[in-house]
């Protein structure tokens, strides 16, 4: 492995420059990387969605970014404001990532080893659960709960730590609308309090107006913008989602059908208080 | 057999809503396409694989045309061959089923069931292939170094290859990319016209009501409500009303489709945008539909976390309040008390004691249900062997080796179903703060025991994740052997079948747990100082008391 890892500062940004990920049995073949990736850098407090479809290096990404530990990583990663330990990382499916046998225990677990206080974790545990209305649920053992409430759990069980940064690599997507919604709703509050959090997803309907977008294929950043531009192009028509591979999600196509049809002009709406000022 | 095309699918036991109507059950026709949605832990799964008979019916009678699922025989229940056949079914993730040595080999062995000459065969292999977009070179290609998209389209390749009546897919789309959702959609359409019937599951809703013929809406009990697509468009709330969101998408179109928009066009998004004039055009239909647009998005009406219905209602062991030494020390004394015992009159008194333990602490016997049985069968059949005396090419019968060796036996036996009840009680995670606090000197642990403490409970906790991943792989290897029951000469291709992806996902899940692990500080951050939490209580001493007390008797009984 030849990572340099630089000079950390509370402050900066987490940078990575000519970081490239190649896996052991890949380095003969001519699929060159699963990830290749010239510069990026995320600031303190910042919300970026990850995009791509399977296999598109949005997951190695994340992880990279999340510090987890990886096998063939070359080039230069400053973790910044990140600090020096790996950050909360919140994968799809729940049972891999639960280590206790009840919601309670599981955010005992995770306090235990940030050094709390018997007491502490206590209090924390409980606060946290009642954030995700998980506190009538906090003692039953996971075969009572269904996956989303098990989610829900590990979701919460990479809030507790208050951690500066947050990969939250599709948490949503076994979640069904209200679980998803509830940690919609957690991941932004987070976020106005200053937390960083690093957004992965298939579903561009999640895609909120004026943010950040980094979109991968093969392995490459394909596009890093805002999203109504990342929908909806800069004005020729062409989205520069349908060119990474993924499905202009069924208003955004609505949108581009008229703009082609000469019915709207750009700036084009996403969320729905814009359509009805688009079409009123 | 020239086809198996045409035969109506029937489910009976259910609960249906129908234009108001109540029904006990419906049917569903060949060459339509009904999706299946509901909220999470609905149990949508649960009920396609009861359809498929990869589940206990549960009261559900399924009939595939005149074929029933289950037949009737002098032993109970069996599946049906012929309904088995009719039916194609991919899983959730069904790429990781795929382990064999070509794309090819996959095909093949999912249509082995099918009695079709070679020709059909590779007429229609090569059609699966193309309906998913791939040619004939990906025939040779091997499954396990295509991508993910790739293996999943391959895994969808196999079940459009099969000449079923029934094709049941189980969130097919997840993790697809555009073009895989269009080309699956239009050769889901294509099998719709060859008469095939199609049973989906999907949470992709604005790819998969457009397809449907009709809906089935599943409530939190269970329930279903079958409904056209129009009824859903004018309808939404039927989604809130079984425990979902409307989604922002369906809640666009429905204003669309009140203001006027017919409802053929607004399913699609080109035909809908033909439809609707914009800010550079005065046009009524417009503002009526921009004043339709709901401002907020739908309020969460329902409490988001109703515990599951399938619950089972164990009341909690109030052993649960113990500290889990006492408990050990409690079990250790009493299997020894029992163990000392040589007279029938002691066993007696260690049954009594154990059936009052087991009620007191209200141990759940019934999820070990399996080893208990198997155990019980092997104590028996060591003591008949052991009554049966074999002299002189005459076999006669000894009581007292048999009785003699049941008494050896039984003492174990009742242990064993004492020490059944501590993993339900004792969590890992209790275990281990518990052993923590025993083997710390001044709050500090050593190296050594902190890794073997946490590999220990870890491997504990991954158990139930391991046994879930066995059943889901024997699951889908059932879909595909077609066989109502095993045979001994089937039985190794079955285990291969299921233990080669076993094995891949037991790596999947230790990768992804060892990253959650190192997300959460483990191995990087310093071991946890280990203070003590959990004192003794009166209640742990008066259970090491008469755990005592009982060891103490049961010595002096067993002398006396």
């Amino acid at each position: 492995m030849n990572v340099t890892q630089a000079n950390t500062n509370i402050d900066s940004a987490i940078c990575l420059e000519g970081v490239k990920v190649i896996s052991g049995n890949d380095r003969e073949s001519a699929v060159a990387s699963r990830l290749d990736i010239n510069q990026l850098a995320i600031t303190r407090g910042e919300w970026v969605y990850l995009a791509g479809i399977n296999g598109s290096g949005k997951s190695t990404l994340a992880r990279l970014l999340a510090g987890l530990s990886m096998e063939g990583v070359h080039g230069v990663i400053d973790r910044g404001f990140a600090g020096e330990f790996p950050a909360p990382y919140v994968m799809q499916q729940p049972d891999s990532q639960l280590f206790g046998q009840t919601p309670r225990e599981e955010l005992s677990f995770v306090l235990e080893w940030l050094g709390l206080a018997p007491d502490e974790v206590e209090r924390q545990a409980a606060a946290v659960l009642h954030r995700f209305r998980l506190a009538a649920l906090a003692d039953e053992p996971w075969e009572h709960l269904s996956g989303g409430q098990r989610q829900l759990t590990a979701v919460a069980a990479a809030v507790a730590g208050n951690a500066p940064l947050i990969v939250l690599d599709e948490a949503t997507s076994m979640l069904d609308d209200h679980a998803r919604e509830l940690v919609r709703e957690v991941a932004f509050e987070l976020h106005r309090e200053g937390t960083a959090i690093v957004w992965v997803t298939q579903r561009l309907e999640e895609l909120e107006p004026d943010r950040r977008v980094i979109a991968m294929h093969h392995g490459r950043i394909a596009y890093d913008g805002e999203t109504r531009q990342f929908l909806y192009g800069t004005g020729d028509g062409v989205s520069p989602c349908l060119a990474c591979g993924l499905r202009l999600p069924y208003m955004a196509a609505v949108a581009m059908e008229m703009f082609r049809q000469n019915k709207l002009a750009y700036p084009l709406p996403m969320s729905m208080t814009e359509w009805r000022g688009a079409l009123g | 057999m020239t086809s198996a095309l045409g035969e109506d699918l029937d489910i009976h036991g259910l609960t249906v809503e129908r234009n108001g109507e109540k029904l006990n059950g419906l049917q569903l026709p060949c060459g339509t396409i009904t999706v299946l949605i509901g909220a999470n832990g609905s149990g949508k799964t649960s009920l396609m694989d009861k359809i498929a008979g990869l589940r206990a019916a549960e009261g559900v009678e399924v009939r595939y045309g005149q074929a029933p699922l289950w037949l009737v025989s002098g032993r109970g229940r069996v599946l049906n061959e012929t309904a088995l056949r009719a039916y194609a079914y991919a899983g959730q993730s069904a790429e990781d089923q795929l382990t064999m040595r070509s794309v090819r080999d996959e095909l093949v062995r999912t249509l082995k069931p099918y009695p079709l000459n070679q020709e059909d065969k590779e007429a229609r292999m090569l059609n699966a292939l193309t309906a998913v977009g791939f040619d004939a070179g990906w025939m040779g290609r091997i499954p396990l170094q295509i991508s993910g998209g790739e293996r999943r389209r391959a895994a969808l390749a196999c079940a459009l290859a099969a000449p079923t009546s029934w094709l049941f897919l189980d969130e097919p789309t997840a993790g697809l990319d555009a073009k895989a959702h269009e080309l699956l959609s239009s050769s889901l359409s294509g099998c719709r016209e060859a008469g095939q019937g199609i049973f989906l599951i999907s949470h992709d809703t604005d790819w998969s009501l457009p397809l449907a013929d009709q809906i089935l809406v599943m409530r939190l009990d269970g329930s279903l409500r079958m409904c056209s697509k129009l009824d859903l468009l004018a309808h939404p709330e039927h989604l809130q009303e079984a425990g979902m969101a409307v989604p922002e998408w369906l809640q666009f179109a429905h204003a669309m489709y009140r203001s006027g928009v017919p409802a053929e066009a607004v399913w699609d998004p080109i035909s809908l945008a033909g439809g609707l004039n914009g800010q550079r055009a005065e046009c009524s239909v417009t503002e009526q539909a921009a004043s339709l647009i709901p401002t907020a998005v739908t309020t969460l009406t329902q409490e988001a976390h109703s515990p599951n219905r399938h619950r089972v209602d164990t009341q909690s062991s109030p052993l649960t309040a113990f500290d889990p030494k006492s408990v050990w020390a409690g079990y250790v004394l009493m299997s020894a008390g029992i163990m000392l015992q040589g007279k029938w009159s002691g066993i007696a008194i260690g049954a009594l004691a154990t059936v009052l333990v087991l009620v007191i602490g209200r141990i759940p016997l019934a999820r070990w249900r399996a080893p208990i049985q198997s155990i019980t069968l092997f104590t028996l059949i060591t003591a008949v062997f052991a009554g049966l005396q074999f002299s002189n090419s005459a076999v006669s019968w000894d009581w007292s080796s048999f009785t003699g060796t049941i008494r050896s036996l039984t003492k174990p036996w009742l242990a064993m179903l004492i020490g059944f009840g501590l993993p339900l009680i004792i969590t890992p995670l209790r275990l281990r703060k518990s052993l923590e606090q025993l083997l710390a000197y001044k709050g500090r642990l050593s190296r050594w025991a902190q890794n073997l403490i946490l590999i220990v409970t870890l491997l504990l906790r991954f158990v139930p994740v391991f046994i879930a991943e066995w059943e889901r792989f024997d699951k889908l290897a059932a879909a595909r052997g077609k066989q109502s029951r095993l045979t001994w000469r089937q039985a190794p291709g079955r285990i291969r079948d299921t233990a080669l992806p076993f094995m891949l996902a037991l790596f999947r899940v230790a990768e992804d747990a060892a990253a959650a692990l190192e997300s959460r500080g483990v191995g990087r951050r310093p071991y946890p100082i280990i203070r003590k939490t959990q004192r003794w209580q009166r209640r742990d001493y008066v259970l090491a008391c008469c755990s005592i007390v009982f060891f103490i008797g049961m010595w002096l009984w067993d002398r006396g």
